[in-house]
């Protein structure tokens, strides 16, 4: 006699038992995927089950579920929510320090190789001094935010009505759209308006030492073939010094 | 029995270890007093002055409806750095007035694509996100079970988040198992509606109704005689009131430390874009290609130029 297993009914549409059904095909109806069992037993096409409540099947098994319950990756999240700057450098640190840099590398000519080189390690230098005075100069400011925000009744009192709350309390301002926006506003305000053109400035200024004691490298001015003295040559020029420079932020 | 030394040693608590004193140092505790100080004064003279602003009465009152500041900080940040470039540049001296326009207008152009794609990025991946912040917090959920109210709720399994925020969702209603599915949905405790074709399925409720039983409860207790506690009647929700995760959490799981997560995965994801836009895109992808399609067009009209002298 052949024996079929549960999951054999259920992928030849057999009918389940009540109890069994009750269980399965109720999620059945939440399901998203091609392979669900529907009340009647019969599989259900992906067109007609897509409409339906999606429900995450295998949650805590796939490697996207293994990186969101890790400790370090809910840290990260968490930096990125209460230290908004430091966590905007430390992507600056990952995008202009690892990707830019290996990009240029990869895409460099066998003529543009120095080149891209020195605009590799620029864009490494530049992104660890970003990485570096943010945190150092935004550390004071977080701590300070962290105290508001574990203490508003102390330092927000009075603006209730500003806030759209009922009273100034934790769990009252997190519904608080007003107070959302003013404290992403007061977190980044130190580093966009006040050290936001200081900090490009000191970035250019503390590049050459760097590249010359850290990576070695110095610019050795280079006699250029072609004066550019068309429009396109000279917006080529301008991104080639953009591309030195760091980019828009 | 043998005792190890661990185990030994575990049991006794010698109170003058090492380990039971406090350690004052007298070099970092002071710095450590002054530093606290200094955020203390920063929490008082910058951030509740801000608070308390003109301006920021002013602010709030315009940016009621504007959902995701740190984008617009973001870009603010870019566009204040793209124009310190483009002044530098009109005031290079080196440069011939024609030249310093051209590349002035080069920098703003930069500036400009790279903000307009970065919005246009960011809110496209938003609903795409939300989905992801979803997932996040049933992760959450799965490895925190006190965060999912048990007390309240009932037992319920993070996988089934969806169906628990009360997410509404259609049917064809000539779906060949159309029937069967309302049986369902109404055994599930589902509203649903015929319209325009389709079978519309909302969640009726259900756990807004043990929220608001569980608040009368406590609202009860506020409100006897005996309580001398200093807490205030709480509010009822509205069944309707889930649209998206953090206002499930919100309104239903009230986990402090989710929020934070919830809000924090947003500014991930927006730094993320901006970054890479700002800062990869733009300087590598399209710089790059820009380059040589440039200094192939250049070749050329000097090979024109060379023939024509010729």
């Amino acid at each position: 006699m052949k024996v079929h297993t549960i999951q054999n009914d259920i992928s030849r549409g057999y009918k389940l038992k009540p109890g069994l059904r009750e269980k399965e095909t109720s999620a059945g109806l939440c399901e998203n995927n091609n392979s669900i069992v529907t009340f009647n037993g019969s599989r259900a096409s992906k067109k007609t089950s897509e409409a339906a409540v999606k429900v995450f099947n295998n949650l805590g098994h796939t490697v996207s579920d293994k990186l969101f319950q890790s400790n370090k990756f809910q840290k990260l999240v968490e930096i990125f929510e209460n230290k908004t700057v430091v966590a905007q450098s430390l992507v600056a640190l990952v995008v202009a320090g690892i990707f830019r840099p290996a990009t240029n590398m990869a895409m460099a000519g066998k003529e543009d190789r120095e080149d891209s080189m020195y605009a590799a390690s620029h864009a490494i230098a530049s992104a660890i001094i970003g990485f570096v005075v943010s945190s150092i100069v935004m550390a004071p400011f977080d701590k300070a935010f962290r105290k508001v925000k574990d203490n508003p009744k102390k330092y927000l009192q009075g603006l209730e009505n500003i806030l759209g709350v009922p009273e100034i309390g934790k769990r009252k301002l997190e519904k608080s759209r007003p107070y959302k926006n003013i404290s992403k506003v007061a977190q980044m305000i130190p580093d966009t308006l006040v050290l936001g053109v200081p900090k490009a400035m000191l970035t250019i200024a503390l590049i050459p030492p760097i590249l010359k004691y850290v990576f070695g490298l110095e610019k050795k001015p280079k006699q250029q073939k072609v004066q550019p003295n068309s429009q396109i040559s000279q917006i080529v020029f301008n991104s080639k010094l953009r591309n030195m420079i760091g980019g828009a932020k | 029995m043998m005792i190890t030394p661990v185990n030994n040693y575990s049991f006794t608590s010698a109170p003058n270890t090492v380990a039971n004193k406090v350690i004052k140092s007298k070099l970092f505790t002071p710095a450590a007093q002054k530093y606290d100080k200094l955020t203390d004064w920063l929490a008082d003279n910058y951030y509740s002055k801000f608070f308390h602003s003109k301006f920021t009465h002013w602010f709030a009152d315009k940016t009621k409806n504007v959902k995701n500041m740190t984008t617009h900080m973001a870009a603010l940040g870019s566009t204040l750095i793209s124009a310190m470039y483009a002044v530098k540049t009109l005031q290079n001296d080196k440069l011939d007035s024609e030249k310093r326009k051209t590349l002035a207008l080069n920098d703003v152009l930069t500036w400009g694509f790279s903000t307009a794609g970065s919005y246009l990025i960011d809110n496209s991946l938003a609903n795409w996100w939300e989905g992801i912040t979803t997932k996040f917090a049933a992760n959450y959920l799965m490895k925190n079970p006190k965060a999912k109210r048990v007390r309240t709720l009932g037992d319920w399994k993070p996988k089934n988040i969806y169906e628990m925020m009360g997410k509404k969702f259609s049917k064809d209603a000539n779906a060949k198992n159309i029937d069967a599915v309302i049986e369902d949905a109404k055994a599930r405790g589902y509203e649903y509606e015929l319209k325009d074709g389709k079978y519309n399925f909302k969640l009726n409720g259900k756990y807004a109704e043990k929220i608001n039983a569980r608040i009368d409860k406590i609202n009860a207790a506020i409100n006897s005689e005996g309580y001398k506690g200093l807490r205030k009647p709480l509010g009822k929700i509205k069944p309707d009131a889930i649209t998206n995760i953090r206002d499930f959490n919100l309104d239903i799981l009230k986990n402090r430390q989710l929020t934070t997560l919830i809000d924090g995965m947003g500014v991930l994801k927006s730094l993320f874009v901006f970054g890479m836009v700002y800062r990869y895109l733009v300087p590598v992808l399209v710089m790059k290609p820009a380059n040589k399609i440039g200094a192939y067009f250049h070749k050329k009209r000097e090979e024109n130029n060379n023939t024509k002298a010729a």
